[in-house]
């Protein structure tokens, strides 16, 4: 069995978690105490006291490897730093600090394997630590590569070592809840798919001047105190006897709307991955259009429909990704509900972006775009990572496998 | 991540060391030379980042060569069984060691080393490999330990399914790594530590056996050849030159009374030779000139000597007074029978099994069969000779003519034959006629014998040899007579192992030519002479062998001797009045004595030799009873005083001796004070002893007494600054203030500098400031001038 089983990863994307024994003596112990048999046995059959004195060596080792085992182990304080935030197929570190509080002894070849949450990630997280000195701190990384969104809890953890002589390798749980929230792959999205959302709008001028922007004139006013004096308008205040300051208008963009139809019969692979893809290929354009500076909202099923106003800023592609990457698969609630439900939301100056995985005849409604994920179309503007694989970006750990003698809650622990 | 090249020498090493083991134990020069040689060249091809690999093919072509030829080797008797799997191990270790493709090959390579030191270690006695084998065990344990790290950090790499040179770089990862040879070397010492512990107790108390080995013993890396210096026999017969070399013997502690005996001359007797031959010719054949053991007339006595049980060799008290030399003898295979021990052996005390012959008429201790193997035993004995014991009766001594020699139909047929004359088993009729005979002397040699200036005169002028009288029993001049001859012999003759430049006629006896022609030869020559010339008077003398030891062969770092094969001897036993005297004619062989320090090198080298062997090798199962009922006896008196101790304690507490508590636990507080005042007493005078040092060293001695022990307290970071300073050979001139001396100091590095600057700041402040320092305070700069050792430890810019 391997220690850690990164040499195998299973079908359909299921991640194998690997819980080793508490105590387990290798094959190495096993050649070894044949070893000592044998040099125990010419000892006593030739009477050579060197080879006492051979037999005893080994049979001392064999002893204080174990316990030096035990020693490995003992008091190191775990603390995992990980990123609040990742994306399906985006590479990113775990860090784990180590600190071994023991005085005296040093700690050697310690492994750390997650043992809860793994199923948001294509292989167990797994992390070696060579050394640490006594009283020594050290930071270990292991990569990590998501492939399912969804929001997930790294709770316990196993913490193992071989050392010395890889006779005994010995293993214990520990525990610390953390909460990383995988959001859906993120592409690069195509500039065309702003002006697409822009030329879509139809009910007004695609920039709309509000008031307190730095953009174009609107007009002047009375200079209040703790306004800029720079925009104070000297010639109109020497005319006017009062100072008057001018007052510039803000372009904005148009707000949009991002409706996700998640809905589909769960019959074929097919309808799931392009569910899948529909929602990476919104969480992309949120992303992208917020970077932009667009307001951008969001409308779709989660047990009820979820509506987020368009707004601005990076909490609210915070809010737009994680509600995203906790999205289900609906059977019901198709495209046509979805954009009842969205009306609320619809404004002047709002573009509706529909990402659906069925055609829907004329993607170009008034105020509305459609995308659909199966499109050409769709593949060309929206440009994801070769590391994503749409067939099980579902979130849920209900496929990961747990391998080994697991105890039954670790089991349902990982299945959360 | 760990990689092989920070312990690749240590490989090499370790193997080098098996090879070297390996030809030690199997006396194997050749495999000494490709072992090592091979070793040493694959250390040379790894020097660069590429590891050479030969062809797959040949590696195991090499493998199925070694495999056939062994298998050869064993078949036709060349080779043991264990030497040829030996051999393999050899080969197959090379190949790994050449096909080192991962970390299995070189698992593999150190566990067949082990096996190849294990089997040596069997066969091997000696110091060197017994301290090369503790060594090999030590490093191939930091070797392990390093191997099955790189094993779990190429484990883990493949873990992470990248590259390791892409892994993630860790904050402080670096820095473990630098300490990580420190930690290892610490934990390498733990289990070093344990491990011989663990070794010296398997060692002391495992229950040994005294059976048999399963396979009759056949582990043997040598066939197995007895020394070939020493022989229970001489023979004069075509040896012109004797090579004498320094092989070891036997180690001799003797003792009196539990003292080193340390006398001038030690002889330590093998056997007695006392027919010779006279070299008669049996038809064309020329006769030996050989000596021979003559037979016993009293019955030897055999004994079944058992492990630790003292045996009595004389059934009655030894007429020359009681037992009182103790001789521990550690007898090597010499290939013959002889058991070697001073005068008048008594008791025999084996530490193995054996069967003893001894023999009363020259009182000489025999093994029934020769050993192959080192035998330890006692022996108490008288140191003298026993007179009044029964000798074979004189028979006249035969004079043959040297011109027509012929062997006597008395001479039993298998004397000669080689290796006749060793033997005791004959039929009644061959025994008769041998205890008839005596040895066959030359006309010439006993007219030398005659001689005035040989055997003496009297005062009158006439020849001794003419006085004697009674030829049946020792006579009172016959003492006189053999010291004269001793006295001829060491003053006209001189000793030589060289004959090759003398001539003798083919039938002419060797010692006639001695004695007329040549007058010189080895101890051989002197004491057959001696002998011959004492037998021709008709005294009763025989020859006996073994070995002289001196005063020089005494080590006295373990006063013990070293018996080698250089110590063989030949010396004579005469029949006197007083019993048999010994008398040594050989003439100028004493070694000159070698002092000076490769003397006492070798002399620390032959005790450690001693030693290694003396506890170790030869540690039997009464060693380790011995020692379990010493550990017994000191734990039950252990027992026994906690057990008085704890009485007394409760007799103490009873209301009867509550007084007598009292009045201890008075006194006892009492001597406490007493103790303690005197030691806070001797504390304040060396305080005040070192605040002056310390005041004199900072420069403070002008101020006054208050001043300067209250500044030399607070100023002991800018002493220890100094001295810190002084050890990197930088000192202040007197001539300099603190701040001068600081700014001198610019050479330092950067942060030292100002590690030196904030010291002599903080010195201005406490020495003209009036600033006083907190304890907490000054325990912070004492730690920071830790800092700047450790920053001075580092490499300074010149």
């Amino acid at each position: 069995m391997s220690w850690f089983g990164y040499d195998k990863q299973t079908k359909f994307g299921v991640t194998r978690v690997y819980l080793k024994p508490g105590v387990d003596i290798s094959f190495a112990a096993l050649a070894y105490g044949i070893v000592m048999l044998v040099i125990g046995l010419a000892a006593v059959n030739t009477q050579t006291n060197l080879l006492f004195g051979v037999l005893g060596l080994m049979a001392g080792v064999l002893v204080i490897a174990g316990l030096l085992s035990m020693v490995m182990v003992r008091r190191i304080g775990i603390r995992r730093q990980m990123p609040e935030f990742l994306a399906v197929g985006q590479e990113d570190t775990l860090t784990y600090r180590l600190s071994n509080s023991k005085r005296f002894w040093p700690s050697f070849s310690v492994s750390l394997g997650e043992l809860d949450g793994c199923a948001a990630f294509e292989h167990q997280p797994y992390a070696y630590m060579l050394h640490a000195g006594p009283g020594s701190t050290v930071d270990v990384r292991t990569r990590i590569l998501p492939h399912r969104r969804g929001i997930y809890q790294l709770r316990r953890y196993q913490v193992s070592t071989s050392f010395p002589l890889g006779f005994i390798k010995l293993a214990a749980v520990a525990e610390q809840e953390d909460t990383i929230v995988v959001f859906p792959a993120l592409a690069k999205v195509h500039q065309r798919v702003l002006m697409m959302c822009q030329s879509a709008e139809s009910t007004g001028s695609p920039m709309r001047p509000q008031q307190g922007g730095q953009d174009e004139f609107y007009g002047v006013k009375e200079y209040r105190l703790g306004e800029d004096p720079r925009w104070i308008s000297w010639k109109r205040s020497a005319r006017t006897g009062t100072l008057v300051v001018r007052e510039m208008t803000r372009v904005s963009p148009p707000r949009l709307i991002l409706l996700v139809d998640t809905a589909s019969d769960g019959s074929a692979q097919g309808d799931l991955v392009s569910v899948e893809r529909s929602i990476a290929m919104a969480g992309s354009l949120a992303s992208h259009a917020l970077e932009k500076g667009y307001p951008v909202g969001l409308c779709a099923w989660n047990d009820g429909w979820l509506q987020l106003s368009p707004r601005r800023g990076k909490r609210q592609r915070l809010d737009i990704l994680t509600a995203l990457a906790r999205l289900p698969h609906n059977h019901h609630h198709g495209a046509d509900e979805l954009l009842a439900a969205a009306q609320t939301l619809a404004q002047t100056g709002s573009t509706r972006v529909l990402f659906t995985h069925r055609p829907m005849g004329d993607s170009r409604r008034s105020g509305l775009l459609i995308l659909t994920s199966t499109s050409p179309l769709a593949e060309s503007l929206f440009a994801f990572s070769k590391e994503v694989d749409f067939s099980h970006c579902m979130p849920g750990g209900d496929e990961a496998v747990v391998v080994g003698p697991v105890a039954p809650e670790a089991a349902r622990i990982v299945r959360t | 991540m760990y990689e092989t090249k920070h312990f690749i020498r240590a490989i090499h090493i370790l193997l080098a060391m098996g090879f070297i083991g390996f030809a030690i134990a199997a006396e194997s020069p050749g495999t000494l030379i490709v072992g090592v040689g091979l070793t040493v060249l694959h250390a040379i091809l790894t020097r660069g980042p590429q590891n050479w690999h030969p062809p797959h093919f040949l590696s195991v072509a090499v493998s199925f060569i070694a495999v056939a030829l062994v298998a050869m080797g064993i078949a036709r008797g060349q080779l043991t069984p264990v030497l040829g799997f030996s051999y393999l191990l050899v080969t197959l270790i090379l190949v790994k060691l050449f096909e080192w493709r991962s970390n299995r090959d070189i698992g593999q390579g150190l566990v067949m080393s082990l096996l190849l030191m294990t089997a040596s270690a069997i066969n091997s006695a000696s110091l060197v490999f017994g301290a090369l084998f503790i060594v090999y065990l030590l490093l191939g344990l930091y070797v392990s330990l390093l191997l099955h790290l790189k094993t779990e950090s190429d484990r883990a790499v493949a873990a992470f399914a990248i590259p390791g040179d892409r892994l993630p770089l860790s904050q402080g990862q670096g820095q473990a790594q630098r300490s990580l040879r420190r930690s290892l070397r610490q934990i390498t010492t733990v289990v070093a530590c344990a491990a011989i512990a663990s070794a010296v107790a398997v060692f002391l108390f495992f229950p040994r056996s005294s059976s048999p080995p399963i396979g009759g013993g056949s582990f043997g890396l040598t066939k197995s050849t007895p020394m070939t210096g020493f022989s229970d026999r001489v023979s004069f017969d075509q040896v012109a030159r004797i090579t004498q070399n320094t092989d070891m013997v036997a180690r001799l502690r003797v003792t009196r009374h539990g003292e080193t005996l340390k006398p001038g001359v030690l002889y330590f007797r093998g056997t007695t030779l006392s027919l010779y031959s006279g070299g008669v010719t049996n038809g064309n054949v020329i006769g030996r000139w050989e000596w021979f053991h003559a037979p016993a007339i009293d019955s030897p006595t055999v004994v079944m000597a058992d492990p630790g049980v003292p045996v009595a060799l004389v059934s009655a008290e030894h007429p020359n007074g009681p037992d009182s030399i103790e001789q521990e003898i550690t007898l090597e295979p010499t290939g013959s029978r002889v058991m070697f021990s001073l005068a008048g052996p008594t008791t025999l005390t084996a530490e193995q099994p054996l069967r003893v012959m001894y023999e009363p008429d020259d009182e000489s201790v025999k093994l029934l069969t020769s050993t192959r193997t080192a035998i330890r035993y006692h022996l108490m004995c008288s140191g003298e000779l026993g007179g009044l014991v029964t000798a074979p009766p004189p028979a006249p001594a035969t004079t043959v003519a040297a011109s027509s020699p012929e062997m006597p139909e008395a001479w039993p047929q298998r004397l000669w034959h080689r290796g006749g004359g060793r033997g005791r088993g004959g039929d009644s009729a061959a025994m008769f006629r041998w205890l008839a005979l005596s040895s066959r002397i030359d006309p010439k040699i006993t007219a030398y014998a005659r001689r005035k200036e040989v055997s003496g005169q009297s005062a009158s002028g006439a020849a001794l040899a003419g006085g004697r009288t009674d030829q049946t029993a020792p006579d009172p001049l016959d003492e006189t007579l053999a010291r004269n001859i001793e006295q001829h012999l060491q003053s006209t003759f001189s000793y030589t192992l060289d004959l090759s430049d003398t001539t003798r006629a083919a039938d002419q006896d060797p010692l006639v030519s001695f004695l007329y022609d040549n007058k010189r030869g080895h101890c051989e020559y002197f004491a057959g002479a001696m002998t011959l010339l004492c037998q021709s008077l008709g005294m009763k003398a025989r020859m006996v062998i073994g070995f002289r030891l001196g005063g020089e062969d005494l080590n006295p770092m373990g006063e013990y001797y070293i018996v080698r094969q250089s110590h063989a001897h030949a010396w004579v036993e005469v029949l006197t009045s007083r019993g048999w005297l010994t008398f040594d004619p050989t003439s100028g062989r004493t070694a000159p004595h070698k002092t000076g320090v490769f003397a006492r090198a070798g002399n620390l080298w032959d005790y450690l030799q001693y030693k290694w062997s003396d506890s170790v090798i030869t540690y039997s199962a009464e060693d380790r009873q011995n020692l379990v009922e010493d550990l017994g006896a000191e734990l039950q008196a252990g027992s026994n005083w906690t057990s008085d101790a704890w009485a007394k304690l409760r007799g103490l507490l009873r209301p009867e001796g509550m007084y007598e508590l009292s009045s201890r636990i008075l006194a006892g507080t009492i001597a406490i004070a007493v103790l303690a005042a005197m030691a806070a007493v001797g504390v304040f005078v060396n305080e005040k002893y070192r605040l002056r040092r310390r005041a004199l060293r900072i420069g403070l001695e002008a101020l006054p007494d208050s001043d300067k022990l209250r500044l030399a307290r607070q100023l002991e970071f800018y002493d220890q600054f100094l001295q810190l300073l002084a050890r990197h050979k930088i000192t202040r001139p007197r001539s300099l203030t603190p701040r001068e001396f600081a700014q001198s100091l610019t050479f330092l590095p950067a942060r030292a500098y100002d590690r030196v600057c904030q010291f002599t700041e903080v010195f201005y402040q406490v020495r003209f400031g009036q600033r006083d320092l907190s304890p907490a305070r000054q325990r912070r700069l004492i730690n920071a001038i830790q800092d700047l050792a450790r920053l001075l430890a580092g490499p300074t810019p010149p």
